[in-house]
């Protein structure tokens, strides 16, 4: 940069105006006008996070030790009085077949646990792959795949599950199989609208002229600013499982008895709400507390990955 | 440093070491032979959007760029510049013609050879902010072409990225661990065009590179890709509309319009005596205030039609024989709705701006382009030739070309 060294401002000023226009150094220089660095506000998660996430990991635990817990099984006929308040002996009391209801509850939070994250583990990786792909490519296999989303998404669900229900006795692996397979077009259409959003942009077409292959594009450029929205969309996605799972069990089409799941402990239960409400009382606690966990999870992971793009 | 063997074995050598080399371009590379470092011959894009409903955005452009010069091109918005600059940068697929980059002929390659030849060709976007993934930092924004190509160590990279920093203006120990949003516009421009330059292009092609930034910055970053064009000895291709900026930065000015070239000249003798009626709208169209005093008073960078160059222009849209009815004698008055710009014509360069605007009505679609000359529904000087036939790229005074059936000839003086 040609910048004379002036000896006063107002000759500056004067020496400024007379030479060309484009050579002026005052301004924009990089030194001073970058901001200073971001303080840690608005970068960490929060403590209702932590808490959220948390819990999550505390019943999870629960769920994988169960069996190294000192409760009575939870399939034990008479290991307490039934229909007993809670006590110290039974925390959450029994049912009416004298069932630890807290055990019970841990042994039933690994249904409700493992078919929420393996289905949307599934879809995740199927409907988000498929949307990942459709929408950076677009054209005739967009089309189709689209197509066949909003054909499964037109399908009521709860509907489609009781008819298989209906067919063949539901197993833990038959649910996954069809949560994920519901899961998979809300999914699919998430990702790729937000792939198509982000393919638009100026610094892929930059990367594709830096000689970039597409699958590079999708994995380095794409795929991170999409990640942010299917994180958040499929932890949601794992609350509406285990509420869908709940559903089924409270029409008795989930896991049969006498495993116990969340969703068929409420169910049993109401017959007793009058008398003796902790039966389900204390199941639909436990779905709550997790379902509302997830949603927090959710909430404070999309708002923190989401990066801000614009100027400061 | 400078004398390094270019041969195809050395190119990551090269990349890697290739550093400011001030005062060093005397013109004498090996790039400065016969072969332009761009020929664009017979481009066309057009773009399906629906059913039987297609987007010429780009109908036959004949382009070349010799060696390290700078070819603006102008043009209204949605003319088909943009298109144009990405098609050669091979981000959007022509429909026909034929582009050859520094005499490699792109049409026909694919997969990886076509990804090699398009390093040769970057490109600078409009948009600073999201020219830059934002979840990448700075830093690792210039490695990635490097990342891409496999070139040199992870260190070597970083070294070489944190070089090209500093050679934009930027600092690097600032810059490097940011993210895109904590820069300034012209900040993330000067990392683009430090990205472009990662790979050693032969061909840079600006598209409206500072329109989005604030005119006191608009000028640093042309000062900078001034610099980078002498240091790396780039040929560029310039778009913008803003025509006092691409007479600033170019040797040479292509002026578009629905997707058409219609003129060609160097820079001075494009501003000074515009020969195709579209260029002239554009040259009316740039606001100049203080019109009481002569051109000559005008501060340096403003852009001004002087007045003697209308006169021989008036001259020829009156002497014209009519053999439309739409044009005729201009003093006679004819219909308005034929005479978009009848107003400046006349009045010459005291004309009030709002005439220059072409009316809604006269504004073609790309979806349907006029038949004949595009610009005939709003040129002044059309004639039934006009509507029925295309005109031919003409050289009409050394390297001036113009696509006219009735270009507005000066007298040779």
């Amino acid at each position: 940069m040609e910048s004379p060294t002036p000896s006063s401002p107002i000759a500056a000023s004067q020496e400024a105006a007379s030479t060309m226009p484009y050579r002026d150094i005052s301004l924009d220089q990089p030194s001073s006008a970058i901001p200073q660095a971001r303080s840690a506000k608005g970068r960490t998660l929060g403590p209702v996070f932590w808490i959220a996430a948390g819990w999550i990991v505390l019943v999870a635990l629960a769920a994988i030790f169960a069996n190294l817990l000192p409760l009575p099984a939870p399939d034990a006929i008479g290991s307490g009085a039934p229909l007993a308040g809670p006590s110290l002996a039974h925390l959450f009391g029994t049912d009416e077949l004298g069932r630890d209801i807290l055990s019970r509850i841990i042994f039933g939070s690994r249904v409700s646990l493992i078919l929420g994250f393996a289905s949307i583990a599934i879809g995740t990786v199927i409907g988000g792959g498929l949307g990942l792909i459709a929408g950076y490519l677009g054209g005739p296999f967009d089309v189709v795949a689209n197509a066949l989303a909003y054909i499964v998404l037109a399908f009521p669900p709860l509907l489609l599950l009781l008819a298989l229900a209906a067919f063949s006795r539901p197993t833990l692996l038959k649910l996954v199989a069809e949560f994920a397979f519901l899961s998979i077009a809300p999914l699919f259409r998430v990702v790729r609208a937000a792939t198509i959003s982000i393919a638009s942009r100026d610094f892929v077409q930059a990367a594709l002229s830096l000689g970039a292959t597409r699958s590079r594009i999708l994995m380095r450029e794409i795929l991170p600013s999409v990640l942010p929205s299917l994180v958040s969309y499929a932890t949601l996605g794992v609350a509406l499982v285990i509420v869908g799972e709940g559903s089924l069990a409270f029409l008795g089409l989930s896991i049969s008895l006498p495993t116990p799941s969340w969703g068929n402990m409420i169910a049993e239960g109401r017959t007793f709400l009058a008398t003796d409400p902790w039966i389900s009382l204390f199941p639909a606690i436990a779905m709550f507390s997790v379902l509302l966990a997830l949603n927090l999870v959710a909430d404070r992971l999309s708002e923190r990955l989401d990066v801000r793009e614009g100027q400061v | 440093m400078s004398t390094h063997n270019h041969s195809s074995a050395e190119n990551t050598h090269r990349i890697l070491s290739q550093s400011v080399e001030s005062g060093g371009s005397d013109g004498m590379n090996t790039n400065t032979g016969a072969t332009p470092a761009l020929e664009v011959e017979g481009l066309r894009v057009e773009i399906a959007q629906g059913f039987r409903r297609i987007v010429h955005a780009v109908s036959g452009v004949d382009l070349s760029i010799a060696a390290q010069e700078t070819l603006g091109l102008v043009g209204e918005s949605g003319c088909g510049k943009t298109t144009t600059g990405k098609a050669i940068a091979g981000l959007v697929k022509p429909t026909g013609g034929r582009i050859a980059i520094s005499g490699t002929d792109l049409t026909g390659l694919k997969g990886r050879s076509l990804r090699k030849v398009r390093n040769t060709v970057q490109m600078i976007f409009q948009d600073p902010i999201s020219s830059l993934n934002p979840r990448r930092k700075i830093l690792g924004t210039i490695m990635e072409p490097m990342a891409i190509w496999s070139i040199g160590s992870p260190e070597e990279r970083r070294a070489r990225a944190l070089e090209l920093l500093e050679q934009v203006g930027l600092e690097p120990h600032l810059v490097a661990n940011r993210l895109p949003y904590q820069l300034s516009g012209g900040q993330c421009q000067r990392v683009s065009v430090a990205r472009a330059l990662t790979l050693s292009p032969d061909l840079l092609i600006c598209d409206e590179p500072v329109s989005a930034l604030d005119v006191s910055v608009q000028a640093h970053i042309l000062n900078l890709l001034n610099d980078v064009q002498r240091t790396y000895r780039l040929s560029m291709l310039f778009i913008s509309h803003d025509l006092s900026v691409v007479r600033n930065v170019s040797d040479r000015v292509a002026v578009m319009y629905m997707g058409r070239i219609c003129e060609v000249a160097p820079v001075a003798d494009l501003f000074d005596h515009p020969m195709h009626p579209y260029t002239l709208e554009l040259l009316h169209s740039i606001p100049v205030h203080a019109r009481t005093t002569s051109s000559a008073g005008l501060p340096a960078g403003t852009t001004d039609v002087s007045a003697p160059a209308l006169e021989p222009i008036m001259a020829t849209a009156r002497n014209r024989p009519s053999t439309a009815t739409s044009v005729g004698n201009v003093d006679a008055e004819p219909p308005d709705t034929q005479q978009p710009f009848r107003g400046w014509l006349q009045a010459g360069i005291q004309g009030p701006i709002d005439s220059t605007l072409p009316d809604a009505a006269t504004i073609s679609s790309a979806l349907s382009p006029p038949s004949g000359c595009r610009y005939h529904p709003r040129c002044p000087c059309a004639t039934s030739i006009c509507t029925s036939e295309q005109p031919p790229m003409l050289e009409l005074s050394p390297g001036h070309t113009v696509a006219c059936h009735h270009p507005l000839i000066q007298p040779v003086s």
